[in-house]
């Protein structure tokens, strides 16, 4: 049964269904579920358009979409991890204003484009490289060793721009590519790909899953930095 | 037995006591010694990470232009010369462009004391410093590397040959390939990729050596797969001047794989005679080159393949054949077999 609710509360609403998906990493620390993450996501679920029923995680999958294929084969695996898609609950509250036109994108001055990116890279020495060269340009930097780790980063922050390397362990930079691209809010986010694959398959590969740019290694930071800077530059897809 | 036993009269007993406490006390000895090796590892690779945790924002900000060169060989001391050449070398591995120059520069004023270091007995010794001379200083240490090409040691030339096959550097390839009789116990194949690894600036340097009926048979082979792996297309012409002009199976079918890569239909008059070759390496070779250079007239020739008393030769004219697309040849060549 659907709710009929005014618009102020949908927004709300809304607002709170993002930070309840956001959290479900940590309510879903150990499995089985923690009864009151259950309670309040069915509330939530029940709340938007009635109960739902797939994967043990009804409240879920109503309210927030589609649980991706992969995470239901995590779950199965006992892998604390959830990536949920909010286009269910966008596609379900209204809009506040009517559709309009986008605006024309203008692009950022160099200098105001500062801003929060992940980096996904296991070697050490690597990832100082890169943290160090844009932290100088003035950018936000968090890394993460894995891909999962960087999945849940993505998943539980917001990030204009992600440095992903191919080879990591428990998730490599395909795979995460394509989970970070199966979330709405990062449906065109930047994606620079840091590898040591340099053969055309791959680049290809990657360029099909969603990435925007590759640089390969070894690499110079000063390159990888103008590579950033064009992308963070250009006009949003 | 009780200890009193061992103390008492029989010299057996006694000395079986005065071994097992022998035993005792070595074992004792060698624990302590395994301990304090230990400690004395831990305490070294605390203070290398200790150095390192210094170094390391201070090559960042040599990098990022925000120290000077000489802030940082500060830090250096006179003991830690070798260990921050290693150290210089593990981001040497993940840069290039200008950033690469500059760990290159922060280098060279500690590199002399590593070339000094080729004069050391040890084989791994010298194969490391001209490791770390080609991989940090091949500008200025070009020719001590060059000169390790000759070294006593195989090891210590083949890490010298491998440090000189650099992609994009192709001016030490002559010097390499001179010197490619005496990898004997390396792969053909092997070689032949490292050389290709240099790029197509080597091609004019490959296709000369193969064209040179001077140069032993061994080394051409090499250089026609190295020109195989290029895909050069002027390597076509010396591949079938050597077809003309040579003998050897391995050359030959060396430069077989060339043709077969780049070959054009001029070339087929060369590889024809060798669908009659003793080898049926160099016959599968020339069917194959037949089946994808030819036209209409040489089905009856292809036809024939499928006679060979080798197997082989019938799998690669049909793979050539399907991998062409010529799949009305290959179905006439069916119903007609």
């Amino acid at each position: 049964m659907a709710v009929e609710l005014d618009q102020e509360l949908m927004l709300e609403f809304k607002a709170a269904a993002r930070q309840a998906i956001a959290d479900l990493g940590t309510w879903l620390g150990a499995l089985p579920v923690d009864p009151t993450a259950q309670e309040r996501i069915t509330r939530l679920a029940h709340q938007l358009r009635g109960s739902g029923g797939a994967y043990g995680f009804p409240a879920v999958s109503t309210a927030a979409g589609r649980v991706e294929e992969s995470t239901r084969r995590a779950l199965r695996g006992r892998v604390n991890r959830l990536v949920v898609e909010l286009a269910a609950v966008d596609a379900a509250i209204p809009a506040s204003k009517p559709a309009s036109p986008s605006p024309p994108v203008v692009p950022i001055p160099a200098a105001d484009r500062r801003v929060r990116i992940l980096i996904a890279e296991d070697d050490r020495l690597t990832l100082s490289l890169i943290k160090d060269r844009l932290e100088r340009a003035g950018h936000q930097v968090d890394h993460r060793p894995d891909g999962i780790e960087a999945l849940d980063a993505a998943t539980s922050g917001s990030y204009a721009l992600f440095v992903i390397d191919v080879k990591m362990p428990r998730l490599d930079g395909f795979g995460l590519v394509q989970q970070i691209r199966a979330l709405p809010r990062y449906a065109t986010t930047p994606v620079l790909m840091l590898t040591a694959l340099g053969g055309p398959q791959d680049v290809v590969r990657g360029f099909q899953i969603g990435v925007d740019d590759y640089v390969r290694k070894p690499f110079s930071p000063t390159e990888l930095l103008a590579r950033i800077d064009r992308l963070l530059a250009r006009p949003a897809r | 037995m009780t200890w009193a036993a061992l103390a008492g009269p029989d010299p057996a007993l006694r000395l079986l006591g005065v071994g097992l406490l022998a035993l005792l006390l070595l074992i004792a000895v060698l624990i302590r010694t395994a301990l304090t090796y230990r400690a004395a590892n831990n305490r070294t690779r605390a203070q290398w990470s200790r150095r390192e945790a210094a170094w390391e924002p201070a090559v960042l900000g040599v990098l990022g232009g925000g120290m000077t060169d000489a802030e940082l060989h500060q830090l250096v001391g006179r003991d830690d010369r070798l260990y921050f050449i290693e150290y210089l070398l593990r981001f040497a591995r993940r840069l290039q462009g200008d950033e690469r120059a500059t760990i290159e520069r922060l280098a060279a004023p500690y590199l002399p004391v590593i070339a000094a270091r080729l004069d050391q007995r040890d084989d791994e010794f010298r194969a490391r410093a001209i490791n770390t001379l080609s991989s940090l200083g091949l500008a200025d240490y070009g020719r001590l590397v060059v000169a390790a090409l000759d070294d006593r040691s195989d090891l210590v030339a083949m890490v010298a040959a491998r440090s000189l096959a650099r992609p994009g550097v192709p001016e030490y390839a002559e010097e390499v390939l001179r010197r490619l009789g005496r990898f004997q116990q390396w792969r053909p194949s092997f070689l032949a990729s490292m050389l290709a690894q240099i790029g197509l600036d080597v091609a004019p340097v490959l296709r000369r050596t193969l064209a040179d009926a001077a140069v032993e048979p061994a080394v051409r082979t090499i250089a026609a797969e190295a020109l195989r792996e290029l895909h050069d297309p002027e390597a076509a012409d010396p591949a079938a001047l050597v077809l003309r002009t040579s003998d050897d199976r391995d050359l030959v079918a060396a430069s077989l794989g060339v043709l077969m890569e780049v070959g054009q239909r001029d070339h087929l008059e060369a590889v024809r005679p060798l669908i009659a070759a003793k080898e049926p390496i160099l016959r599968a070779r020339a069917y194959a080159i037949v089946a994808r250079l030819g036209g209409p007239d040489d089905v009856a020739v292809i036809r024939t393949a499928f006679q060979d008393d080798s197997p082989w030769v019938v799998i690669r004219v049909v793979d050539t054949l399907r991998a062409a697309g010529a799949l009305d040849v290959l179905a006439q060549l069916g119903e007609a077999s």
